[in-house]
């Protein structure tokens, strides 16, 4: 069957009313996940994990994937609304959306997100349609082309670093050790185990992730004693025919670049949306309106941030490498279900590979459809007094945590990653690099082992194949990339943060 | 005065201008409290991937010619060696940049914290004994009053409704088995 057949068929398996009541669930939960300051895709989708386990694996990634877009929009209502992105790809939109909702045009400027990143998606589930028979020429590879490609996943390494490519590549190398507890995958020797028996089947990946990501994070959200801001009042949420008109260019601009970004290896999220930001800026006719409720600056940013996240899906399907911490979170999901994304999924499970990719394609209709009209009813949900959500959060992580195999002990690990995030997070390691090489460590090591055992023990052997090399290249490339993106990133955080002070100086000198 | 950011003509897109304009983001002060941490922190790296090292040392590297099950340990371990040691020299020599993630809790914060990380230890002992739904529900009833500081009966209501609830949504509703209680009288009623 060719691609097109394939995709018609997966979206008559994902128009179940089954399936479809996942997705909706899932774009809902997202949503209110999302919607909580500072809870970003990959808590969302950890947190949220343990609720499909009951599910099987096809609805189980559908309804992830739609929890992971509906956080993603999520956090583009705290953008506009508290001026407090959900995720750094939303800093963006804070510049003007905060700046519209001061006006009375949070409606507006969320309606268009909303338009926008419908139409990102999409356009990013064109080219994933059109990439996903790539995945065949993986077919060809043996552990040296696989360790390579591990090697380029590493790479990204450094698109996720922080403030220290050091700290990102202890956290990354962290994540690796980690991976190596338990017994080993080709000899079954215990490594590191202390003599613990639960620690022979290894420390689970997801009450890892679930720790690093939700327990930190709300660890972090009570140390203060601020309070967050009040949400500002939506007001009209139809946009103007002008607002329309104004937003078709930055949304079509905004898509295709999102997507060729997201091919890029360690794309941070940050940069994409700047760029479309800078961009949108450059060709614009009113210039002197952005940083003060520019439409293109909501519009452009939100197109190009979702365009983004979806083309990052294609080197985890077709590769089965992941690109960031949410699709290490996601790829985490496959495996707990019994699937291992990469080109074996297109091979020997190509219904369910088709099915998922259609259920993108639905879950973003609903999505979108659920958006507009609720907008008001989301804004409801951040008035939800913070101490309640706290404790049921963290009551549902513990409860997530102790469902993944019925065992106390994965509630130990939950808190204990919890904990080192917590304390990482104030010395400035980044947590996104671990979560990534969690899951490449063992995909790593046995590629690396078996090519050595077959070259026996020749390393040259990593740069005698035409691919391994290639893939070795890109992943050099990829990292002198990643640290351009990341300058340009941060001087682009350093703009809105001169342009805030701009701001208040201009206001304490009107008072 | 207004705040317009200049377009420079030699960089049209503007995108250029980024990079010129704020060559130095703000970060917070590095303080020597942040200083001392990531000393520690280096030093913990180090420790750990030597220890590492030794470890996958004493697994053997090769088995009968073919890399053994220390060899990725070895290298891991030497890798975080290595970088331990560089993160305790940038760190003593003060190279150190600081986000403001990296705020130091105020009193009120600590204290949440310790009261969350003393409430799931004991939850973690009381739910082998008295069964999830009772544990859960004791649980967020101390995060909710001692954490959020919400009025008793409040925070009651919402702990027991969280903890049956979840308890009667994933055993009953998604047949996923939770801790029962290892007392007899809480078995007799089900718990």
């Amino acid at each position: 069957m060719d691609t097109f057949g394939q995709l018609m068929a997966g979206f008559s398996a994902v128009l179940s009313w089954e399936n479809l009541l996942l997705a909706f669930i899932g774009c809902v939960l997202g949503m209110l996940v999302g919607i909580l300051p500072g809870f970003g895709p990959a808590a969302a989708v950890a947190i949220l994990l343990p609720v499909t386990f009951a599910l099987g694996p096809v609805p189980a990634i559908i309804m992830l994937a739609a929890i992971l877009y509906g956080a993603s929009y999520g956090g583009t209502i705290t953008a506009v609304l508290l001026n407090v992105p959900g995720e750094t790809s939303s800093v963006a939109t804070t510049i003007d959306g905060y700046q519209m909702a001061k006006r009375g045009r949070a409606g507006a400027a969320l309606t268009i997100a909303a338009i926008g990143s419908f139409v990102g998606c999409i356009v990013g589930l064109i080219g994933f349609v059109v990439a996903a028979p790539l995945s065949r020429f993986a077919l060809a590879f043996g552990p040296t082309e696989f360790f390579a490609l591990t090697i380029l996943g590493l790479s990204l390494v450094i698109g996720l670093a922080g403030k220290s490519i050091v700290k990102a590549l202890i956290s990354a190398l962290f994540g690796l050790a980690i991976g190596m507890v338990g017994l080993d995958p080709l000899t079954g020797v215990p490594r590191f185990t202390f003599d613990q028996a639960p620690l022979l089947d290894g420390i689970n990946f997801i009450a890892v992730v679930m720790g690093l990501f939700g327990v930190s994070e709300l660890l972090a959200t009570v140390d203060h004693s601020s309070k967050f801001g009040r949400a500002l009042p939506v007001g009209k949420i139809w946009p103007t025919r002008t607002d329309f008109r104004r937003s078709v260019g930055p949304i079509l601009r905004g898509a295709p670049l999102g997507f060729f970004f997201g091919l890029l290896p360690g794309s941070p999220g940050a940069a994409t949306s700047f760029a479309s930001y800078a961009i949108e800026k450059a060709v614009s006719k009113r210039k002197s309106e952005f940083g003060k409720g520019a439409i293109e600056g909501v519009a452009g940013p939100e197109t190009a941030n979702n365009s983004l996240a979806i083309a990052g899906m294609i080197p985890l399907f077709t590769l089965g490498v992941p690109t960031s911490a949410t699709t290490a979170i996601l790829m985490g999901a496959f495996i707990v279900n019994g699937l291992l994304p990469g080109p074996l999924l297109f091979q020997n499970n190509p219904d369910i590979a088709w099915t998922i990719i259609a259920s993108m394609f639905v879950g973003n209709v609903i999505l979108l459809i659920l958006n507009i009209p609720l907008v008001r009813v989301w804004v409801a949900f951040l008035k939800t007094p913070f101490p309640v959500l706290f404790a049921v959060v963290f009551g549902f992580m513990i409860l997530g945590a102790y469902t993944l195999d019925g065992s106390v002990f994965n509630i130990g690990v939950l808190l204990i990653f919890g904990v080192l995030g917590y304390l990482m997070r104030k010395i400035d390691i980044p947590l996104a690099p671990m979560a990534l090489t969690i899951v490449l460590g063992d995909l790593m090591e046995s590629n690396l082992r078996r090519a050595l055992a077959i070259s026996r023990g020749d390393a040259a052997v990593f740069i005698e194949s035409p691919i391994s090399l290639t893939l070795l290249i890109i992943a050099a490339v990829a990292i002198v990339a990643s640290i351009v993106g990341r300058q340009l990133g941060q001087r682009a955080a350093a703009r809105k943060l001169l342009a805030e002070r701009a701001d208040t100086a201009v206001a304490e000198e009107k008072a | 005065m207004s705040f317009e950011p200049s377009t420079s003509p030699e960089s049209p897109s503007g995108v250029g201008e980024l990079i010129d304009e704020f060559a130095d983001p703000e970060n917070l002060p590095v303080t020597t409290g942040y200083r001392i941490a990531n000393q520690v922190a280096g030093a913990l790296v180090t420790l750990l991937g030597g220890g590492m090292t030794a470890g996958g040392l004493s697994l053997g590297l090769t088995i009968a010619g073919v890399p053994g099950p220390g060899l990725f340990p070895t290298i891991i371990g030497s890798g975080m060696f290595a970088l331990g040691i560089t993160l305790f020299v940038l760190a003593s020599m003060g190279r150190l940049d600081r986000s403001f993630d990296t705020e130091v809790p105020d009193r009120a914060g600590v204290r949440r914290i310790i009261i969350t990380s003393v409430a799931t230890g004991v939850f973690l002992w009381a739910l082998l004994w008295i069964g999830y739904p009772l544990a859960m529900s004791l649980y967020v009833l101390a995060l909710l009053r001692f954490v959020g500081e919400r009025k008793w009966l409040n925070s009651a209501i919402i702990a027991v409704v969280f903890g049956f609830g979840s308890w009667a949504g994933f055993s009953l509703g998604l047949g996923l088995p939770l801790p029962g209680s290892a007392l007899p009288f809480l078995q007799s009623i089900g718990l």
